[in-house]
């Protein structure tokens, strides 16, 4: 079965606004052309976090650092570098990717199959897995040297292998999913006046799913060392815990 | 169980009242009751503050005459509808712990659960050691607690001595209930319960569901920030339920015209402005929502006095006692800023010029020069670890990106629709979202050199954008399901990941807190001869550095099980709440005026700070004993414990044959020091006369020989770059002796056996001392030193 029939018998394409079909006027075909649009722009998020979390640094930069002084300034660029970073590829996967989503706008078949990419690419954030490698850590000195005498260790192949199996999984799973949905059709929420109005429009929902994804992968990817660096002390602390329960 | 009872009697009183003015909902309710139970604690406090009446008897007096009378006012209003309204109320919370249901929040709040308990147990087992905590939120309330009415500590020591106490007044109603500070932090975790009621009450009124908004409040009790400051005595979880109060109060009010939704407005709003002068931007911001309420008034001067009455005058009453003592006992409501809108000078300043806060940019200031800078707050999410700061990667990724979005799109919709000259007249959606960015100015005002420290001023800013994030979490989930799904998987394993913070970080020791509870848990338990100070030994900024001296006070002055011998201290250092005792059985003498105080301290504590120099020390204003006063009568003062940073003398008059805290002196020694005592014990033969100086741990366990009267020649402690000095100055009566490893080449006048090494007396010749002070001289004039 294709996709044309289905929606000319009323069902909903994921992501578009109506049941494709139910409209015929210019209007509606505009609006049909900017969803498209939109679902582009939701894909070029998705690429363009691959992008950026295999290109920012994360093997020798600190982006965590507690005391207050100089060696403090060395994160903070080091973030301002990896926001830059992830700013220039968002801005070049939105573009690529809001052309891409007019240019498919045209055809029914190309603009479900992009807001299909968009729906399964979500599986991609996974990738801030890759954190779980990165370094954790003081900041070097003002000379650039890092402290103990050794310097930080290079992200080893599986931080690259792993976390691009599970985001493949995780978007093989839901281009599944998402099929089976879209068969099956889904419901439409959200009322008049409620910020739920914003995910339910066509345009404007996916790309800012994916972005709020994007940016807080990103944020995950950064965080994830500082975090797993804790766990010693935390683990630490665990039995404790659990021998105050009863006396709590 | 005191605390418990009268705080559920405030709460039920104001559940209570909920009903009587006919709040709808229970999450409102809730938000509503916890409101105003917390009005009802600070009024009730300020009231007996401000008049000297503050006591425990009369706390609970009035407090349950308070309460009671609420609660007979609403049952006689409500007749039978109250107690229906009740038990609704509980089969709501009932329903509310089933709709946990679903799988996202499941895993929540299996999160939350044991991150919580762990709260509770430093909360517990921990004394109160963050540090700002210690250094201005705590001592004006213990201050209070002690002399039984506010008075505003030297201003010299810290210039927010002055700021209005609201929130912080919550923390002094467990210890003034209990009369120690076992509970004191505690009092941020039960308002990080209205923050989270909030969020819900705002979410449910936007039109979320109960699980979506059951998912945002969780996610904000699992914010690091939220998990760690809980435990502590800041105020900015507090500010955060005040303020979600006061918005959903003014959404209410303009959307229905509720008086009941005004009222919590007016008190909320009271409560903030009481709290924090930055909070007065946000919630001039929150009139507008007010005033927008009127177009449900039939006539517009009853509306305009109905705000009066139910808005402006609770919020008023509730705050307007720090301003005005601030007016009248500093001449400026607002101390230590000024008050000056353009060349107009209203009030001027109590900092200096050059102080740091006055001539830092702002944040806001800072980014838009620097717009990149952003990410630098965000990715380093500044202040995780700590009680400043760590909001987590979804607050970033999408907490705010979404509520800034959610209000311009606010915006645009009604340019456009005034525009296209089609709007219905309804600012509503326009008004409240414009209160996101609102929410976010007193971050965004603060000075960039807060720029560490001031992260978690965006709590109030994320419970309103988590109440807008819930409705499109719903319509998320309904629409796409699967990617829906591994949004909260990843939403989950970051709060997963994050919950590691709760224990402290070792690259972070200088600047976080540490929250190791075991061992302090085992002697609070064990009924232990220890004090809980002994246990901030991972306290930020180096308060942990107090502890074995607060140890010693508290231990001397509150043995277990021994009645208490209170000790006047004279304080000195930046944090000085630890003063006060784990009983606030202690007073700081150098707080008190001179006529109420007696002519000298029993203690003399000097905190040396981390750079360990006598020129560090902070005294509150002018020293009435500065450091060289003291040690230049060793006749009548003697130094009891010397650490790196710290040095406590006891006059020595207090500690004569036969005193009380010469015994309590030796106790403490020889149960927290035992090994030192049993080392020392073994010391023979014993020097009949002359001193013996000592810096290191074995000289406690001297001194407690020579409290006891088990040893004839004196016990002098000493800071160890002091021996010269102090030998030359010894020297005149009699032999002198130091401490060394057995072994050295000359013979040694007595031994001790210890347990890694023999030790042994040696007595320093005059020629000894010579070549000491000679050495020492050169050391200042920066000449190479002597053989020895």
């Amino acid at each position: 079965m294709t996709a044309a029939p289905r929606e000319r018998a009323g069902r909903q394409a994921p992501g578009s606004r109506k049941p494709a079909g139910a409209r015929s006027s210019r209007a509606d075909r505009g609006e049909a052309h900017f969803g498209a649009a939109g679902a582009g722009l939701a894909v070029g998020l998705a690429a363009a976090f691959v992008v950026w979390v295999l290109q920012v640094r994360l093997a020798d930069m600190p982006y965590h650092y507690g005391f207050i002084g100089a060696p403090v300034l060395t994160v903070d660029d080091a973030c301002r570098e990896a926001g830059w970073l992830w700013l220039l590829c968002s801005a070049g996967g939105v573009m690529a990717g809001g052309a891409v989503g007019i240019l498919a706008g045209t055809s029914i078949a190309r603009r479900r199959l992009l807001t299909l990419a968009a729906l399964a690419s979500t599986g991609i954030y996974l990738l801030a897995s890759r954190g779980i490698w990165g370094y954790e850590g003081f900041p070097p000195d003002s000379e650039g040297k890092f402290p103990e005498g050794k310097g930080p260790a290079p992200m080893p192949l599986i931080s690259i292998v792993l976390p691009l199996a599970l985001a493949a999984v995780a978007v093989a799973i839901l281009l599944q999913t998402v099929r089976r949905e879209s068969r099956k059709g889904s419901d439409r929420p959200g009322g008049a006046g409620s910020p739920a109005n914003l995910l339910d429009e066509g345009v404007w929902g996916l790309p800012l799913f994916h972005l709020c994804l994007s940016l807080s992968a990103a944020h995950l990817t950064l965080q994830l060392p500082y975090y797993l660096g804790a766990g010693e002390e935390f683990l630490h602390a665990l039995p404790d815990l659990v021998n105050l329960i009863p006396g709590l | 169980m005191l605390t418990l009872s009268l705080t559920l009697l405030s709460v039920l009183s104001g559940l209570a009242l909920s009903h009587a003015v006919s709040i709808d909902r229970f999450p409102a309710r809730a938000l509503f009751a916890g409101t105003i139970a917390s009005a009802q604690i600070i009024a009730l406090e300020t009231l007996l503050g401000a008049t000297g009446l503050l006591t425990r008897k009369a706390l609970i007096g009035a407090s349950v005459l308070l309460g009671s009378s609420l609660l007979a006012t609403c049952v006689w209003a409500t007749s039978s509808r109250l107690l229906q309204g009740l038990r609704r109320d509980a089969r709501s919370l009932l329903e509310g712990f089933l709709e946990l249901r679903p799988p996202e929040l499941i895993a929540f709040a299996a999160l939350a659960l044991p991150a919580w308990i762990w709260a509770l147990a430093a909360i517990a087992y921990l004394p109160p050691r963050s540090v700002d905590d210690l250094a201005h939120h705590l001592p004006p309330v213990l201050e209070a607690v002690v002399r039984h009415r506010f008075v505003i500590l030297p201003l010299e020591l810290r210039p927010w001595f002055a700021y209005p106490l609201n929130a912080d007044l919550l923390f002094m109603w467990p210890t003034i209930l209990r009369g120690d500070l076992r509970w004191t932090d505690g009092a941020q975790a039960m308002t990080a319960a209205l923050a989270a009621a909030a969020v819900v009450a705002l979410a449910r009124e936007l039109g979320a569901s109960r699980r979506a908004s059951l998912c945002c409040a969780l996610l904000f009790l699992l914010f690091p920030v939220t998990l760690k400051q809980a435990t502590s005595c800041y105020t900015d979880i507090t500010l955060a339920g005040f303020y979600g109060a006061a918005v959903w109060g003014a959404l209410r009010y303009a959307r229905q015209g509720s008086a009941g939704a005004l009222l919590l407005c007016g008190i909320a709003s009271g409560l903030l402005a009481g709290t924090k002068y930055h909070f007065l931007l946000p919630l001039t911001a929150l009139w507008p929502l007010v005033f927008l309420g009127l177009r449900h008034e039939p006539v517009r001067s009853r509306g305009l006095l109905r705000i009066g009455l139910l808005f402006a005058l609770p919020a008023i009453a509730l705050c307007v006692y720090w301003y005005l003592r601030n007016l009248l006992a500093l001449g400026n409501p607002v101390y230590p800023y000024g008050v000056s809108p353009g060349p107009l000078k209203i009030f001027e300043t109590a900092l200096a010029p050059t102080d740091m806060l006055l001539t830092s940019p702002s944040l806001l200031a800072t980014i838009i020069k620097q717009p990149l800078y952003l990410f630098a707050m965000s990715m380093r999410d500044v202040g995780a670890g700590g009680v400043d700061g760590g909001m987590g990667p979804f607050f970033w990724g999408a907490v705010v990106p979404f509520g800034l979005w959610h209000a311009c799109r606010a915006v645009w919709r009604t340019v456009n629709a005034a525009w296209m000259s089609k709007g219905d007249g309804d600012a509503t959606g326009l008004l409240l979202a414009l209160q996101l960015p609102a929410a976010f100015l007193p971050y965004f005002v603060s000075p960039r050199i807060l720029f560490d420290t001031t992260t978690r001023y965006m709590l109030p800013a994320a419970v309103l954008g988590l109440a807008f994030l819930a409705p499109a979490i719903d319509a998320a989930r309904e629409r796409w399901r699967a990617p829906f799904c591994l949004a909260a998987g990843l939403a989950i394993a970051a709060s997963a990941a994050s919950l590691t913070l709760l224990a402290g970080t070792r690259d972070l020791a200088e600047r976080k807190q540490k929250m190791l509870f075991g061992e302090a848990a085992a002697a609070a338990r064990s009924g232990a001869f220890a004090s809980p100070w002994r246990f901030i030994e991972g306290g930020s900024h180096g308060t942990g550095r107090f502890a074995f001296g607060w140890e010693l006070l508290d231990l001397v002055s509150a043995p277990p099980g021994r009645p208490v011998h209170p000790l006047w201290i004279y304080a000195t250092g930046q944090y000085p709440a630890g003063f006060y005792g784990s009983w606030l059985q202690n007073r700081v003498w150098n707080f008190e005026e001179p006529a109420s105080r007696p002519a000298e301290a029993d203690v003399f504590f000097y905190y040396l700070t981390i750079q360990r120099r006598v020129e560090d020390i902070t005294y509150f204003g002018k020293p009435v004993y500065a450091l060289r006063d003291v040690t230049s009568h060793p006749e009548k003062y003697d130094l009891a414990l010397v650490t790196p940073e710290t040095l406590i003398y006891f006059r020595r008059d207090v500690l004569r044959p036969g005193a009380d805290l010469r015994e309590r002196l030796a106790t403490y020694y020889e149960k927290v020091y035992p090994e030192e005592v049993a080392t020392a014990v073994t010391l023979a033969p014993l020097p009949k006369e002359g001193t013996i100086l000592n810096s290191g741990p074995i000289g406690l366990g001297l001194k407690d020989l020579e409290l006891r009267g088990k040893l004839s020649a004196r016990v002098q402690l000493i800071r160890p770059e002091e021996l010269d000095l102090e030998a030359a100055r010894w020297r005149s009566s009699g032999p002198v002796f130091i401490v060394r490893p057995e072994g050295q080449t000359r013979p040694a006048v007595a031994t001790m056996k210890g347990t890694t090494e023999n030790l042994a007396l040696y007595e320093l010749s005059d020629a000894d001392i010579d070549f000491l002070l000679r050495e020492a001289r050169q050391r200042e004039k920066g000449e190479p030193e002597e053989k020895p």
